[in-house]
């Protein structure tokens, strides 16, 4: 190429004013609009699983500082659930230790199920009904007692004799409704972000009673007292059977009870948490009282014949913070009342 | 150059092509720059699981929550009229969504197995006695998926029912498959009267649910052997056969496997086989099996006396055998001595060559 054809090619393609402006016009408008389309679609917050209004971090502290001399954790060999109950408690130094006058006592149970408590799935309510007495015995201006079965509440509370425990003794039972579910965020939670749980039957609570059977769990391993504040959550909580372990484990920092009542005088080995068949249950004749829930459900683990291994959730929850996965380490009182 | 005089423009010709200057390459990768801090910023948020977000999608729009239970089922008519009994409650239905409601963790079985439909209802016995039955059909994608979730949930020592081909009772309860579905008679005691109500029910139950069109039997299908009849029929503990739709023994992705137990002297071992769409694939499934138990902790050994392919390997007492033939995966799981996995890989492998002859 000549010295004319090279300066013919730089002429041609240089770039003019016009070119340039066009150009960066035409850009500018491609980022304003894709900027304004963001804008315009971004939402910050993303859907609220509930109520909008003020986003808890936890639903307290219920414990109570051990009683001099006396140990924390029971664990009672017999047949009699309400004997069995008083001496465990007994042992843990009375229930005076754990419930003053005036107290206004929350008992977690689990109803989750529409079925009789012949089959073992649910908080038998003899059991519930024996706790409550206690409590109102030393002194609890109130019993509250409650569950969020998903599917028709009224009926679980029904059929699984809690309702009719709850009139017997006096106790009033919390049927889960709209109103009552808080968005919750647990501090450092992965899964407990902004998810409503039923914080409206925490209102006055001063103390907080969990009352649960020891069950195999399909999906979980085991279900006990940890998996028991699932009963807690309100929403789609299905979403979490995909991270069980960690959903519990979140869980167990939920609320520190001040008792838990952990029932394996029948366990179900197979086929839970719903069971169905009464060959699903075994007889254990054994019932476990901790103020630890995570002790209580590492010795429950026993009972169903598993390990820690089994059931990841109970070592998660002690490294998290909210008990011992060791429960030796608490000296069990262990008594036997015998068939 | 000079930006500022007037550029020479040929009148006609092809369409010039302006080279790229420094600043247009600075500011395209400027904007390439923005654009994968988008896209790292987008991958990074997708990976924290939000609940919230999710269970607000899966609601759809506000007021669409589908209510748990609602009944608009064609299978709610089964639960009509049954004999001996009378209603207790409405007919609910379950779908993949709401299932969990109305039966927990345990809908996890259903849902990996090809679970569509569950309807209940509850009974009491016409005659004013106070006991009480739950029933539960479930409708599933095919009898496999029935046979899956029947037989996953088998209760050891439970009496085989001449009901249907997969039945059994227990003191309080009956359990059957019906083509696609699968169902459950709960009673809430084991009481005589009560007990004796769930033949009937059962029965009446098995009229009204009519095959769907081209629906077969879960094993014993035309054709090729089922699976279930490559496992040899003595040592096997009667009504052991199971059926895992997926994640076979823990290993995501295998799928399709039944399994059955037998007793071979004191020893105890499960025998599996599953039927692959290929040989490529059975092999690959071997392969994915063997390092899935190298990786759990388990370590080769010797298996001279072994079937020919066979890999024997070992972890604390429990011995694992992995076998193919054609497109068939088979093997033993657990075993509780090396000579009972030697035996049943032996027997597991005359089985296979008689019937992919």
């Amino acid at each position: 190429m000549n010295k004319f054809g090279e300066t013919q090619q730089r002429v041609e393609n240089a770039l003019t004013r016009r070119d340039f402006i066009k150009r960066a016009a035409g850009a500018s408008v491609l980022a304003l609009s894709a900027g304004a389309l963001y804008a315009g679609l971004y939402d910050g917050r993303g859907p609220s699983p509930g109520d909008t209004g003020k986003v808890l971090t936890g639903l307290g502290d219920f414990s109570v500082p051990a009683a001099s001399g006396a140990g924390r954790m029971a664990i009672v060999r017999g047949t009699d659930r309400a004997a069995m109950l008083d001496r465990a408690v007994a042992a843990l130094g009375g229930i005076e230790s754990f419930i003053a006058k005036g107290d206004r006592v929350l008992i977690k149970v689990n109803a989750a199920f529409a079925t009789p408590p012949s089959l073992g799935a649910t908080t038998n309510p003899e059991l519930f009904a024996a706790v409550a007495r206690m409590c109102l015995a030393a002194g609890a201006a109130q019993v509250l007692v409650t569950d969020n079965p998903i599917n028709n509440p009224e009926s679980c509370f029904a059929l699984t004799g809690i309702a009719e425990a709850a009139a017997s003794t006096g106790a009033r039972l919390i049927i889960p409704g709209e109103g009552m579910f808080s968005p919750l965020t647990l501090p450092g939670g992965k899964l407990l972000v902004e998810w409503p749980v039923m914080a409206g039957a925490f209102k006055g609570v001063t103390k907080l009673i969990a009352v649960a059977p020891v069950k195999d769990h399909a999906r979980a391993g085991a279900s006990m007292i940890l998996k028991n504040f699932y009963g807690l959550l309100g929403g789609r909580r299905n979403v979490f059977h995909q991270n069980i372990a960690g959903i519990i484990t979140e869980l167990s920092l939920l609320a520190k009870p001040t008792l838990c009542v952990l029932d394996g005088t029948r366990v179900m080995l197979t086929n839970g948490p719903t069971g169905g068949s009464l060959s699903d249950l075994k007889a254990a004749d054994t019932l476990i009282v901790s103020t630890d829930p995570v002790a209580a459900d590492a010795a429950g683990l026993e009972l169903l014949e598993r390990s820690l291994a089994d059931v990841p959730y109970i070592q998660m929850a002690d490294a998290a913070g909210a008990g011992h996965a060791d429960y030796k380490l608490l000296n069990p009182v262990r008594i036997n009342l015998g068939a | 150059m000079n930006v500022g005089s007037k550029p020479f423009r040929p009148r006609r010709g092809p369409k010039r092509i302006t080279p790229v200057g420094p600043a247009e390459r600075r500011a395209g990768y400027a904007v390439l720059c923005v654009l994968l801090a988008v896209l790292a910023y987008t991958l990074i948020k997708q990976t924290q699981f939000n609940p919230a977000v999710v269970a607000a999608l899966r609601e759809g729009p506000a007021g669409a929550k589908k209510a748990s239970g609602a009944t608009a089922s064609e299978l709610a008519p089964v639960l009509d009229a049954l004999p001996g009994v009378a209603p207790l409650s409405e007919v609910e239905s379950f779908d993949p969504d709401t299932l969990s409601d109305k039966i927990d963790g345990k809908a996890e079985l259903y849902l990996s197995s090809g679970f569509k439909e569950m309807v209940w209802r509850a009974f009491g016995p016409t005659g004013g006695d106070k006991a009480r039955f739950d029933i539960y059909v479930y409708d599933m994608a095919s009898p496999e998926s029935a046979f899956a979730v029947f037989s996953g949930q088998r209760r050891n020592g439970a009496t085989a029912s001449g009901l249907a081909e997969n039945a059994y009772s227990t003191g309080n309860a009956l359990f059957f498959t019906a083509g696609a579905r699968y169902l459950e008679i709960v009673a809430d005691s084991d009481e005589p009267a009560v007990k004796n109500l769930l033949e009937p029910l059962g029965t009446a139950l098995l009229a009204k649910l009519s095959p769907k069109p081209g629906e077969q039997a879960a094993n014993g299908q035309e054709g090729e052997p089922g699976p279930a009849s490559f496992f040899p029929a003595p040592d096997m503990i009667p009504g052991s056969l199971r059926l895992a739709m997926s994640d076979a023994f823990g290993l995501e992705g295998l799928s399709n496997v039944y399994t059955a137990d037998y007793k071979l002297g004191d020893a105890e071992a499960t025998g599996f086989v599953s039927i692959l769409p290929d040989e490529a694939q059975a092999q690959t499934w071997k392969q994915n099996f063997l390092k899935f138990l190298l990786d759990n902790g388990y370590s080769e050994t010797k298996a001279d006396d072994a079937p020919e392919g066979a890999v024997l390997l070992e972890s604390s007492g429990a011995f694992e055998a992995v076998l193919t033939r054609g497109r068939l995966l088979y093997g033993v799981h657990e075993a509780t001595s090396r000579q009972a996995a030697v035996a049943l890989a032996g027997a597991l492998d005359t089985q296979a060559r008689e019937k992919m002859r």
